[in-house]
């Protein structure tokens, strides 16, 4: 059964290139633009891990992990943040919400699979 | 000029006929409205600079509690933005000279004074102690808005090259489409530019956190046999694309205090240079060793080495060898320099050896936590 991780970001074109990407890997892809949408569609969802933009509009990346948080549902949900911030200034916060890994953007692909894949806590190697 | 009326003075002097004539002749003139305070002992003038403000600071440096340049780097440190004016006899006048050069405004000799000489070295010091403290205050606003602007424009460039990274590795890895060996060939080429660009790009950002100290160290004990495994294991790949044998000795090591985070860095950026700089079928060997109360980490290469003229430059900010390998990253030059500030904020020091012809060895150390002594290696 495969899993599926919800990808949220507002660029629309890195948004159709990580649902390329992640399929390449072996998910099945949701996605979502905003902060909203980042909610609504997790909770209809239930993704098995997200992959999360800190700049959003309609609610950026950190209260979005907030609104998770409070939610019974989306608690437990592994968290893979995918930024252009300095991970310098927002680490100390992320890890607050317990995410499961930071990364970069440009992300390196392998990077992003292997994290993914921990987050999953499946075997990292394809 | 400011109104002198309202100036603030605080003189050290320890002798009642000395003082007398400061205020004798402060007192007519263009500083006859100042408050004048005064302190006989070094301890009294250090309490009256923590508590209050002054213009200026007119300091004898001969006190009963203190004297010459201790009483001098006492008060200057104390004095803020306040001039600091040195009283001194005749025979002290070279004291006085280095006085100033070393944060006095001005030095006045006892005694020997025409009317008005005082007052006016006063004003006049108290006015450049102020253009100083303009200065200092506009160099630091340009250097925060050199941060913001570095900082911000590192992250507007991330965003399209993710965009371009994505796509190009997409086509690159034939997920659109198999490729024929000429659009393989031209991928390669472009994933090229587009991870040199990236590593620019993460340069600009150390650029400018490296010179305002903001990066963040968060120390903690860390094992580092781990930490070297994985770095081992993450450029294995890298390695063997190169035809390069990358080599690891697992010892086990006493654990270190350091901020993994930036240990991996700094692993990330040796091992990276090392394959970079080091022709077919060479060796990059990671490994490390408990000394005397550190662990000591190496990068060894077999590569080309940097010759005696370079070696003492590598850790300058913006050093690039002029040698490397077209494929691979080439930044801003920064990796080395950040690395050594890396190192030593952590309480080590990261040192370069090599030959050219036969290679180079990165060398750093990390402290042993408290402890684990160097005889449980």
């Amino acid at each position: 059964m495969r899993k599926t991780v919800l990808i949220v970001e507002d660029d629309d074109e890195l948004r159709r290139g990580l649902g390329l990407r992640l399929r390449s890997f072996g998910y099945q892809v949701a996605e979502a633009a905003d902060g909203y949408a980042a909610v609504s569609v997790a909770r209809q969802l239930q993704p098995d891990a997200v992959l999360l933009d800190i700049g959003l509009p309609g609610g950026d990346g950190i209260t979005v992990l907030d609104r998770y948080s409070q939610l019974m549902q989306l608690a437990g949900i592994p968290v893979v943040v995918l930024s252009g911030r300095d991970p310098f200034a927002t680490e100390p916060l992320l890890r607050k919400y317990g995410v499961s890994a930071f990364l970069r953007k440009p992300a390196d692909n392998e990077e992003l699979r292997a994290a993914l894949a921990a987050a999953l806590e499946l075997p990292a190697a394809s | 000029m400011d109104d002198t009326s309202s100036f603030r003075l605080l003189i050290v002097e320890d002798s009642p006929s000395d003082a007398a004539m400061l205020r004798a002749e402060l007192a007519t003139g263009p500083l006859a409205g100042a408050t004048l305070e005064q302190a006989t002992t070094l301890e009294a003038a250090l309490d009256r600079l923590a508590l209050a403000r002054y213009d200026a600071v007119l300091t004898d440096l001969g006190l009963p509690d203190s004297d010459g340049f201790d009483t001098f780097d006492a008060v200057v440190e104390a004095a803020g933005d306040a001039a600091v004016v040195v009283l001194t006899g005749r025979d002290d006048e070279q004291l006085a000279d280095e006085a100033v050069v070393h944060g006095a405004q001005d030095y006045v000799v006892k005694g020997h004074r025409r009317p008005g000489d005082l007052a006016r070295a006063v004003r006049y010091s108290v006015r450049r102690q102020q253009l100083l403290t303009e200065l200092r205050v506009a160099r630091d606003a340009q250097l925060a808005q050199k941060d913001n602007f570095l900082s911000h424009v590192s992250h507007e460039l991330r965003c399209p090259l993710a965009v371009v990274h994505q796509f190009a590795s997409l086509l690159a890895d034939g997920i659109a489409g198999e490729l024929n060996a000429e659009q393989r060939d031209l991928m390669t080429v472009l994933i090229g530019n587009v991870e040199q660009l990236k590593a620019m790009i993460d340069d600009l950002l150390l650029a400018s956190r490296a010179g305002s100290g903001t990066v963040v160290i968060e120390p903690e004990t860390v094992e580092p046999a781990p930490l070297l495994a994985e770095t081992a294991t993450a450029f294995g790949p890298a390695a063997a694309e190169r035809g390069l044998t990358l080599v690891h000795d697992p010892y086990p090591l006493p654990p270190v205090v350091a901020d993994p985070k930036r240990v991996r860095e700094i692993l990330i950026n040796l091992v990276d240079n090392a394959l970079k700089f080091t022709p077919r079928d060479g060796r990059v060997t990671v490994a490390a060793a408990a000394e005397d109360g550190f662990v000591r980490f190496v990068v060894r290469d077999t590569g080309c080495g940097i010759d005696a003229a370079a070696l003492p430059h590598v850790f300058d900010r913006f050093y690039q060898a002029e040698q490397s390998d077209s494929i691979s990253r080439n930044g801003l030059g920064l990796g080395l320099f950040v690395c050594r500030d890396l190192v030593r904020r952590q309480g080590g020091e990261l040192t370069a050896a090599s030959d050219v012809g036969t290679g180079t060895t990165m060398s750093f150390t990390l402290p042993l936590a408290p402890g684990h002594d160097m005889s449980k290696a």
